[in-house]
Parts: C-alpha cells; structure tokens; sequence
C-alpha cells in the first residue's frame, strides 16, 4: 500500500470516490443493505417520548446490561456481571477503541495476526503503543497459528488480538486453537483483547468461540461486540465491552472521559434488539449465506482463488494473477465499473494481492455489481 | 516480584487522578438533582416526528464521519461567519468534544494549558493519554475564569494550545467583549490556539461576547453541546467548530474513537434548529425567573454566591449552613471539587425544586 496514506484514509477516499456515482455498488463497507428493523425503531420512538429525562450512568443503564450478559451467556458461553462487567459503548469501534486503550500503555506492544480492520493499529498508534504484526496465509486458510504466535512474540509485547471472525479474512479461531492461545496468554502474561463482532456470522460447520468462555480466559480477556452487523444498526452505535471486574473499572472510566453516557435512545433501541422478536435478524443471517454462495460462485466463474470464508459478511479474494496491486485494481474497478470493493493493500501491506468484497447488496445488485466486475476482469485479459 | 501485565494496567489507572474525577451526569436523577450541565425540557413534537420518519425511511446506517450536512449547516449558521459546516464535527456528547480537541489539538499544538477550575470532563478527557500541559490559575476572583493577564503569561512562556471556559461551567461567568477581544488579539500575537467550550452561552445575555472574537476559527476552536436545553440532552449531542486546517485531523480521530454519531440523536438535533431560537428564550426567561428565587432564598440562608450571568446555574460557597439547608430539602448540588474548587457548590436553576 502507498505509505503515506493510512489504511482508512484509502477506504474513505474510495466511499467518497463512489459517492459520485449515481449507479455505485458499493461491496465495500461494512455497512448492512438491510435497514434496522421496525420494532427497534418503535422502541427508539417510545424512548423518545418517554424516556428522554431518564439517567443513565457512564456504562448504560442496568436493563441494557443485564440483556447484554444474557447474550453473552446464551450465545459466547461467558458469564459476566452486569453491574461490574460490561460497558455499552458507541458502536464497536468505541468499544475498540476503549479496550486497546484500556490494555495498552506507551511502549506497550500488541501482537497483532495480518490481516486485520485497520484501526486497531490506529487506536494503539493513539495510545503511543506498537504493533508487533504476525501474518498469516491463505494457503493456510489464515488460521492464527498458535506455534506461530509463540515464535513472534518479543520483548514488550503486553497483549494479543484476537478477532474471530477476521476481518478481512473470514477466518475463524478454532477453540482448540483459542485455548492454545490462552495458555501463550498465561505462560507470557499476556491480555487478549477479543473482537466477537462477527459471532452470530459463522458458516458450514465452522464455530465461534470466545476466548473469555474457556479455562484461564476471562480474568484477562477484554472482549468487544455490537449490534452494527447483526441487527443492522451501524448508525445506531450500539455496541460493548465486557471483561474481569477490576479491568472493567479502567473501561468504565475510560468511557466516561471519552464520551459518557451514551444516547438513552440508542439504548432503548438496542435493549429492543436483544430482547425483541428475533425473526428478522435471522432472516438476514440467511440472506448472507445465500448471498455468500452467490459471490463464490461468481468469483469461481471468474478464475479468482480465495479463502472460503468461514465467518463474517465478506471474502478476501486473491487478485494476483491480474498483476496488478490490490489498490490499483480497486481503484480500475472504481472508475470503469462503478464497483466499490476494498483493497487488501490497506488492511495490511503483505495482503497487497487480495480485494475484500463484501455480501452487503440484495442479491440482484450483488449479481450486477459481480457482473460489472467480471467485464473488467475480461477486458483486462483475466477473465475466464 | 514482578508486578503483571495487569497490575501494573491497573496501579497506573489507580494513580491517574486525573482519569478518576468524577463525573457530572448530563439529565437529573430526580426533581431535587441541581448537579447537571445543562437545562432540559420535552423534546419538541416536530423533532420526534422528524427523527422517526428519517429512521423509517432508513437513516439507520452510518453516515459521514463529521456528521449529517444540514446539521453541520445549522450549526454553523448560529456560530458567525467564520465558522463553516465543512469544518464542523458532530461528536456523540459534548464530553467527545472536549476529548477529541484536548487530545488531538493539545497533542498536536502543545504546549496546553487549561483553567485551575473547570469542568470535570476536562479532567477526565486529559487523564485518557498523557499531555504536557499547565494549569491556569484563577487567583481569588469571584468569577474563578482565568484573567487575561494569567493567558498573557502562559502564552509568553511558550504555551500554545489554551482551553478556556465562557461561560464557566462552574459559575457562568464569562469574559466580557473587551476581555475576549483582548484575548484574540494574544492568541494571534502569539500564534497559538484556543479551545473555547461556550455550551453555556446560549444561557448568557452577553453570550453575544463571542462576536468579539476577532482570531476567528483558524486561532479559536469552539465546543459545546448542539442546541441546549430543549430536550436533547439524553441524545448525546455536542459539536466542535474549527478551521480546515484542524477539521481534517479531528475527524480522523472521531473515525478511530466512534466512525460517526448516532443518527437518532443527529436528526432530533436537526429537527430543533428552526424552533430553537424562540424556544430557547422562553426557556431562558423561565430560567431567570427561577434564579431569582433560588437567589432570594440563597440570600435567607445567608450563601455568599459568586459572580456569574448564566441563567441556569449559581455558584456559592460551601458553608456548613448552605451545606445543611440543602440537605434539609433534598437537594443535590454539583461539588466544586470536581472542578478544581472545594469550597464552592454549584445548583443548577433546575425545575420548581424551591416551591
């Protein structure tokens, strides 16, 4: 990637690039096509009307928190308390945000596995700390190597990201391999900061497993997730953190000096979502598995080789045989198909040879913007 | 032994005074909670209308880091010409607003240096990474603002970045037109920045003040919440208005700390801006009205209350007698201590609480 440009000034200047046209498919951004459902705006409206004067402390009111440990409980296997563990947060980036800033002090290093979504190293470039990056590969599906962690580990490094489903990669950490992890963890006096985002996301026979829910893992994991891309509430900025107790005092107080309370509104809409009908957010659970096999098999008919993505709503596909860097054909694509998709150049420099490309369009546009894509392949002489 | 990884995470958190102030919330915990910011009231019909139909109509997704145009607009509009919607950032909170100008501009054009008393969220967004900066003293004026003389000095001695509060959070005081033009024509000598949090202007009849700032927003970075007092505090919602030359890397860090702010709470703010300027002097005349009775009975008891022109909110002393009359009815005021000052009690000109 071009180094003097961050990974996320790249993507903004692309979406802006793509705000110019008219006809753009954007399979881009992480951004669900699917509007929030009705019933979590209902209960903003009630909220609105309502609930407005009502309180609410730094960390969200108690009734969002104990929804938010009955998820955890039902859906990770973890266990925590809602008036010492958990914090709400502005969507997942804050929770992001506030967990790499929690963990990680100037010098500190966080070992991070290649590829990842770009501002973890942004957040612990705020926190004057350093990453120390570990890649993985396609061939091996970009499974984060237990052995492979283990021999990158240096001097200074203080923590370890873990995020399962990876973005870009829609990898998924096996539990066996996040229980090996955890033990590096302990043997080396290591936190884990977890991103579960994509947890409810996961394919075929694949499994999610969050680090806090095995032996030796909650008392030094710090754990992110939200609402964004299950439930499609990015704009709402619903998401948290959870974690150990005396950790989750530092987050807490964290969150009070960045932000405080978030809105009362987008609380009462996210207790709507975990607590509500659960139907729609399931039918769109379906949808990006049929839209999945809709994009595999197009970039099959198109000669592209990929990870199968095992989780997440997107595929890192391999463009190398294009011979061209992942950004200038993200950019060709761009200009001569009006198609949006990430170069893999900007989430890490070695995935210079990969276009992430996501399941978020109704299948008819997802179809037209495959074909687009396909037309361009041909005219550069690499389309099957 | 060796302390571990957490350990030491948490004796450095258990050090940061800094991190640890503690808060004021922004809506009231009850009808006698006199601790808050800002007044608040029922939000307006048309606004609650115009957020629902935006959300129905599918306004639940992200939208642009610096925030929602219109809003941006309007929000530029009641700031002067100088102040553009292109360099306008919507954060989710005031308190945002503060973090992101103290540890971006602070980091970037440090030196920094902040008033002795303020508000706790200055504090706290200050105790997030650490900063070179100063403190301003206020000296024994009953205002407890910085004066100018106390700006003169830190910015000959090389301070380039300066947060100040007009009105004070603490007292609503503020600078007068010749002491903000004064303190224009010192940041441009000196080629520094301010950062100038004037939530509370809105409750001032001299908040008109700012017209004196001559610096305009390429010295001068303003703060506060968007449009207060008319039922949007639990929406989380302030605002920062700088220049292009710091808009650009502010939004950059908003991008790393949230991407963007809640859309319910950009289109309720949306939804207020053609009523506010009306509704805010009603609100303004009601809050009056009641300061001048929470002033006579702060008179009975016998408070020494201290200068201030902010209809929301009266300083006084803490004495043993102010102490125990609010106790006696059940009321709670904010703590100076919070804010740099012990021995002084901040009520907010809330509801009917002295009928």
């Amino acid at each position: 990637m071009t180094q003097e440009r961050r990974g996320t000034e790249v993507f903004y200047d692309l979406i802006v690039q793509a705000q110019g046209y008219d006809d753009a498919i954007v399979l881009g951004r992480g951004d669900p096509d699917f509007d929030t459902p009705a019933h979590i705006i209902a209960a903003a409206e009630e909220a609105m009307e309502h609930r407005l004067g009502e309180p609410s402390p730094p960390e969200g009111i108690l009734p969002l928190r104990e929804a938010i440990a009955e998820r955890v409980e039902r859906v990770n296997d973890a266990v925590f308390d809602p008036e010492t563990e958990i914090v709400f947060t502005n969507g997942g980036q804050e929770a992001l945000f506030l967990m790499v800033v929690a963990a990680i002090a100037e010098g500190d290093r966080l070992l991070v596995p290649e590829p990842n979504y770009n501002t973890y190293k942004d957040s612990v470039a705020f926190a004057r700390g350093g990453i120390v990056g570990m890649p993985t590969y396609p061939q091996e599906a970009f499974r984060v190597d237990p052995e492979r962690v283990r021999r990158t580990l240096i001097s200074g490094v203080r923590a370890l990201l873990l995020v399962s489903p990876n973005n870009p990669a829609a990898s998924v950490i096996s539990r066996e391999d996040q229980q090996e992890l955890i033990a590096i963890a302990q043997e080396h006096d290591l936190l884990i900061l977890a991103d579960d985002i994509y947890d409810l996301l996961v394919y075929d026979d694949f499994s999610h497993t969050s680090p806090a829910a095995l032996r030796g893992g909650k008392e030094r994991t710090l754990t992110l997730n939200a609402l964004s891309k299950s439930y499609a509430m990015t704009g709402w900025r619903t998401g948290w953190v959870t974690g150990p107790a005396d950790l989750m005092v530092r987050v807490r107080d964290l969150k009070a000096a960045i932000s405080g309370p978030n809105s009362i509104v987008s609380q009462y809409a996210a207790l709507a979502a975990l607590t509500g009908p659960q139907e729609e957010m399931h039918a769109m659970q379906g949808a990006y598995q049929r839209r999945r096999r809709i994009v595999l098999d197009h970039l099959d008919a198109m000669g592209f080789s990929y990870g199968v993505p095992q989780g997440g709503q997107f595929v890192f596909v391999d463009v190398s045989h294009t011979g061209m860097s992942s950004i200038e054909l993200s950019q060709r694509m761009l200009d001569e198909a009006h198609v949006l998709a990430y170069p893999g150049g900007a989430f890490y420099e070695g995935m210079d040879d990969f276009l992430r490309i996501t399941f978020l369009q109704p299948e008819d546009r997802l179809r037209d913007g495959l074909g687009r894509m396909q037309r361009v392949m041909e005219a550069l002489g690499v389309g099957e | 032994m060796r302390q571990t990884t957490k350990g030491r995470i948490l004796a450095g958190h258990g050090a940061n005074t800094l991190l640890r102030t503690p808060i004021i919330a922004p809506v009231p915990a009850g009808p006698g909670d006199l601790r808050c910011d800002q007044p608040t009231a029922a939000l307006p019909a048309a606004a609650l209308e115009g957020t629902i139909g935006a959300l129905e109509q599918g306004q639940t997704h992200y939208v642009d880091v610096p925030g929602i145009l219109p809003l941006r607009e309007a929000i530029a509009a009641g700031l002067g010409a100088d102040y553009r919607a292109d360099a306008v950032v919507v954060t989710a909170s005031v308190q945002e607003a503060r973090f992101l100008t103290l540890q971006v501009l602070g980091q970037d054009s440090g030196p920094l240096a902040l008033p002795s008393v303020v508000h706790p969220g200055v504090r706290k967004a200050l105790g997030v990474r650490p900063l070179v900066h100063r403190w301003l003293e206020v000296g024994d004026s009953a205002r407890l603002l910085p004066s100018v003389a106390a700006v003169g000095a830190a910015l000959a001695s090389g301070v380039k970045c300066i947060f100040l509060e007009s009105p004070s959070r603490l007292t609503g005081a503020v600078y007068d037109a010749a002491e903000v033009e004064h303190l224009s024509r010192l940041v441009m000598e000196h080629s520094a920045l301010v950062v100038w949090d004037q939530g509370l202007s809105q409750w001032t009849a001299s908040g008109a003040s700012l017209e004196a700032l001559g610096a305009g927003a390429e010295r001068v970075t303003l703060i506060g919440e968007v449009f207060p007092g008319v039922g949007l505090e639990g929406l989380a919602i302030g605002f920062i208005a700088t220049s292009g030359a710091y808009a650009a890397s502010l939004a950059s860090v908003k991008q790393i700390v949230a991407i963007c702010t809640s859309t319910a709470s950009q289109y309720a703010a949306l939804g207020v801006d053609e009523s506010y300027a009306a509704r805010r002097d009603e609100i303004e005349r009601e809050l009056r009205e009641r300061r001048s009775r929470l002033l006579e009975w702060l008179e009975s008891i016998g408070a020494q209350v201290l200068e201030g022109g902010a209809a929301n909110l009266v300083a006084v002393r803490r004495t043993d007698a102010v102490s125990a009359a609010l106790q006696e009815r059940g009321l709670a005021a904010a703590e100076g201590t919070a804010f740099g000052a012990p021995d002084v009690l901040r009520l907010a000109v809330a509801g009917e609480v002295l009928q």
